[in-house]
């Protein structure tokens, strides 16, 4: 085969080189703690539920366990805020369990009426601009208790 | 020189530089499939591995045999090296020496057989199975040429065919004996012995470690062995000169071997052997004109 | 704007038991074969179990859906493999994961679950909960060999086995050089994924553990599964998802069909092919990797279009990946075929009589070299096949270079489907995401993926989930005919002949098919006379 000759090599030199990737490769996913609202959007979407979203006393805590991630980018999808993106990263390998975990904790609000944390700080901030403007006392109600307070 | 002195350096040549052409003929089949390929003294580091590795004895082979097989097969292949003239011309040659030759060299393959069947393994019991028809075959080839170029030279010691008189039959001989050393290395595509993804390996697959670095190692032998024979016949000065040009001859060598297995797909047993019985038809012309003085 | 590929695909039809043997005759007899067949536990809904059988019928473009019912207390109904020998797998299925009994069923025993799984206990049940863990019964597990005579030396290959990508167990019994019977075992990678997907996915998550039954062709189960769900559904899918979602399927037909080449190369013990057939295949992935961010998990499936988009960029870059992906094909094929010898050994070798093939129910590539006409592009159009151009090859030489050959121009048929739809590409959306779920609504998906046909049946649930999903790959298809195949060859030659079929058996397994017994009744006949006529 002539063609051998014509060719050359086609061996890469990785990993003594680096290999390219297209810019949406879809790598690891990584999420902007100063963006995300733990609304749970991406833990539902995903698949093998390599995020969970989970309470602990005053904070929502969003945990990305790479272990589990099929990289799919569904979680980008659906993310309403955009803070979770898929970055080009592959060499993912590592000896450090703890590399592969992402924590993101938000503060939650407590209900002003029954004390229970209801929601994020951010979410209910964000979800302002969906709702129509909701006074005083009845921001920091949770729902249960929101639908059983008296209509101004 | 003292011949026994040579005769080690021959020895000891052999040895060191057997894996350095199996590297050879990997880089080269490599780069035409377009691979960069392992480093050329790659099949040196993978048989010191070996060797630094214990051999697993499978349960239920007949331990001894199989214990023995790959020290007998290589014992073969180094005795042969004793009186070739590789690196150096003089070595402890003796009348008849290209018999012994021919026949150690089967004692190593029978011995790789042999360790096969001792295995008890389905899949070495076939490709031992393979080795031997080949074996047979081979050799019926091999008579004829040896004969013929025995005639051609007028004695059958090494000596006296090392290189080999201008004629007819000792062209016809030594080209019949260049495919044979291609055909007796297993390569593809009378590789059917060993063929891995059919029967994974044949006669070596329950060998390991150590036992394993042996059976290789006479491999590898057993190849430069059959080069350096067919060098012999033809190289016609001594000294120095004769050194290089050998060892320059056996890398190039070792490089259109390696181009040539690139090109082709696997026989099928039967078909080798019928290749080989049709062969012998090109040993039997050199033996023929041989005797009638050409 | 959008089309509906779904129109009148298929039929569902509730048969008596009565009458059902009788209308799978007629079936065959027109033409048809059986494609699948599924049991489902529909207690919860009205206290009965159901079989579902799915026989494709292609000279009507249609498949024929014949639903049997039986009671609780009973789930008991008639079997119709004596009619129709391709059902025997689905229905020992159905027995062994549902609990469903087959009346006159010539060999019902295990296919999927392992021979020490305790009786009684039927994993598909919505009793069983898809965590629960089960003990072994502490039974042997092991191939029942066939009785030989001692000159007969029976050699296994496998589960594991350095020539095997996947683990599965033959079973060859051979004297000599030849192969005098064969027996398979299979179902070692069942992964359980039907029961997953029923209990604790969601609609939209389960694409991607389709696209991960087979790690070659992937996309083609995602695309079946949401063809399953939009049909159930009546969801109209967005024309340029239509193509999109074709141009990936036949991305994956060529890099799984170079895949092919090399594979068959390497077996045949011409490394050189496999490496320069891998080299060409390069490009393949390299356009994978470009318009789906990944080189083989795709992951571009949605119930209702696709994920991504292409932009204008992207496709003068497929397109150039594109040509030198051909040429370089088209050279090592030329090559290749030129090489008297790697011919020699594929002709006249692992030969399916295509009687047996159409009784056996064999599809995709196996079929076609067997003289068989059928392909699920163009007997059921599916995504955007009924607006392309496209050869069917069939050959009916019925060999193992039949096969080789049929592949070959299937390779290059793609290359043509690929550049028809980059350059007709509609504009439009990529995905349709206004629908309702009905409750219980059956569908069925079914495309040409690069071993044949791929069907999935789905029985919608509540709540953004499927009630019961049932994959069924080619080669569960394919397998049942490589023992016939395997018959009286050189035993050197078993490789390429299992390879022939192209076998997949991480796809066949995730059903889960198991028992060397299985096979047997298929193939016992001609073992035994195999055996007696080398005695003589």
């Amino acid at each position: 085969m002539g063609l051998a000759v014509s060719i050359g090599k086609v061996t890469e030199r990785y990993p003594f080189a680096p290999v390219e990737v297209p810019d949406d490769y879809r790598g690891k996913p990584v999420i902007d703690p100063g963006i995300c609202t733990g609304c749970g959007a991406c833990a539902s979407a995903c698949p093998p539920q390599a995020i969970q979203v989970k309470e602990e006393g005053e904070f929502r805590v969003v945990h990305l366990f790479l272990g589990r991630c099929i990289f799919c980018g569904r979680c980008q999808d659906v993310c309403p805020e955009g803070a979770i993106r898929l970055t080009t990263e592959f060499e993912l390998a590592t000896p450090n369990h703890d590399d592969l975990h992402q924590f993101v904790r938000l503060r939650m609000v407590r209900c002003v009426r029954c004390g229970r944390p209801f929601d994020t700080y951010r979410h209910l901030v964000r979800s302002l601009r969906e709702v129509p403007f909701i006074e005083g006392e009845r921001l920091l109600l949770c729902p249960e208790c929101r639908a059983k307070a008296p209509l101004d | 020189m003292m011949p026994e002195l040579s005769t080690l350096v021959n020895v000891a040549f052999v040895v060191l530089f057997a894996p350095l052409l199996d590297g050879i003929e990997r880089r080269v089949k490599a780069r035409l499939q377009t691979r960069q390929g392992p480093p050329i003294l790659q099949s040196w580091y993978d048989l010191i591995k070996l060797l630094k590795r214990p051999s697993i004895e499978p349960s239920g082979s007949f331990g001894w045999l199989f214990r023995l097989a790959p020290a007998v097969a290589l014992s073969s292949v180094l005795l042969a090296s004793t009186f070739v003239p590789s690196l150096l011309a003089r070595s402890m040659g003796f009348w008849g020496d290209l018999i012994a030759f021919v026949y150690l060299l089967a004692l190593a393959s029978l011995f790789l057989a042999l360790g096969g069947f001792a295995s008890c393994n389905p899949y070495a019991q076939i490709g031992s199975h393979r080795e031997i028809s080949l074996l047979m075959a081979e050799e019926f080839s091999l008579a004829f040429i040896v004969a013929g170029l025995a005639v051609s030279a007028g004695g059958l010691a090494f000596s006296a065919m090392f290189p080999l008189p201008l004629k007819a039959s000792s062209v016809v001989g030594v080209l019949a004996f260049a495919v044979m050393v291609y055909v007796s290395g297993a390569r593809v595509p009378f590789d059917v012995a060993e063929a891995e993804p059919e029967i994974v390996e044949g006669p070596l697959i329950e060998f390991s470690g150590r036992s394993l670095g042996l059976m290789k190692l006479t491999a590898y032998v057993r190849r430069l062995l059959l080069f350096t024979v067919l060098l012999n016949f033809v190289i016609p000065f001594g000294g120095v000169l004769r050194s290089s040009v050998y060892v320059a001859a056996l890398l190039v060598l070792s490089a259109v071997y390696a181009a040539f297995e690139a090109y082709f797909g696997r026989f099928r047993t039967a078909d080798a052997v019928r290749f080989l019985k049709r062969f012998a038809a090109a040993g039997f012309v050199c033996w023929l004109l041989a005797v009638l003085g050409w | 704007m959008g089309r509906s590929t779904l129109e009148g695909r298929f039929r569902v039809i509730d048969v008596s038991p009565d009458e059902v043997a009788e209308v799978v005759r007629e079936l065959f007899e027109d033409g048809c074969y059986y494609a699948t067949g599924m049991g489902v536990d529909e207690r919860p809904l009205n206290g009965r179990f159901a079989v579902y059988h799915a026989i494709n019928c292609p000279k009507r473009g249609v498949y024929v859906i014949l639903r049997l019912t039986a009671p609780e207390d009973r789930p008991s109904v008639p079997s119709i493999t004596p009619v129709l020998r391709g059902a025997e797998w689905a229905e020992r299925e159905a027995h062994d994961m549902v609990g469903v009994t087959f009346e006159n069923h010539p060999n019902l025993e295990r296919l999927i679950l392992p021979e020490d799984w305790p009786d009684g206990v039927y994993p598909l049940r919505k009793d069983f909960p898809y965590n629960r863990k089960v003990a072994g019964t502490g039974g042997t597990a092991g191939v029942r060999g066939e009785r030989h005579d001692e000159a007969t030396m029976s050699v296994p290959l496998g589960p594991y086995h350095p020539l095997l990508h996947e683990p599965e167990y033959f079973e060859l019994y051979v004297r000599e050089d030849r192969i005098v019977g064969a027996d398979y075992r299979g179902f070692h990678v069942h992964r359980g994924m039907e029961k997953l997907a029923e209990s604790r996915m969601t609609l939209n998550q389960i694409p991607f553990l389709a696209e991960r039954i087979c790690g070659i062709c992937g996309c083609t189960h995602s695309a079946a599964y949401c063809q399953a769900v939009e049909e159930a559904a009546g969801v109209e899918v967005p024309e340029r998802a239509l193509y999109i979602r074709s141009l990936m399927l036949e991305v994956e037909r060529i890099h799984s069909h170079l895949l092919w080449f090399g594979v068959a190369c390497h077996l045949l013990g011409f490394d050189s092919g496999f490496m320069h057939f891998w080299r060409a295949r390069e490009y393949v992935m390299d356009i994978a990797e470009l318009i789906t961010g990944n080189r083989k998990t795709y992951g571009i499936n949605l119930v209702g279009g696709v994920r991504r988009d292409l932009s204008g960029e992207k496709i003068q870059k497929t397109l150039k990946l594109l040509e030198m992906a051909e040429g370089e094909s088209r050279e090592v094929i030329d090559n290749v075929v030129g090489m008297k010898e790697l011919i020699a050994r594929m002709e006249g070798v692992g030969v399916l009589r295509r009687k047996d093939a159409r009784e056996i129910g064999v599809v995709g590539p196996v079929a076609r070299a067997s003289g068989i006409d059928t392909d699920v592009r163009r007997d059921h159009p599916y995504a955007a096949y009924g607006d392309l151009d496209f050869k069917v090859p069939v050959y009916r030489g019925c060999d193992v270079l039949s096969r080789f050959l049929v592949r070959i121009d299937e390779t290059f048929e793609s290359f043509s489907l690929v550049r028809q739809i980059l350059e007709n590409l509609p504009d439009g959306e990529i995905i349709n995401e206004e629908y309702s779920l009905p409750y219980m609504e059956f569908g069925l998906g079914s495309t040409e993926a690069p071993r044949g046909e791929d069907v999935h049946m789905v029985l919608t649930g509540g709540e953004n989930q499927v009630y019961r999903w049932h994959p069924r790959a080619p080669t569960y298809n394919n397998l049942p005919a490589v023992p016939l195949m395997l018959e009286g060859e050189d035993v050197a030659d078993a490789p390429i002949i299992i390879a022939s079929i192209d076998p997949c058996f991480s796809c066949t397994d995730h059903v889960s098919i198991v028992d060397a017994g299985s096979g047997r009744v298929l193939w016992r006949g001609p073992l035994l006379e195999g055996v007696e006529r080398l005695r003589r």
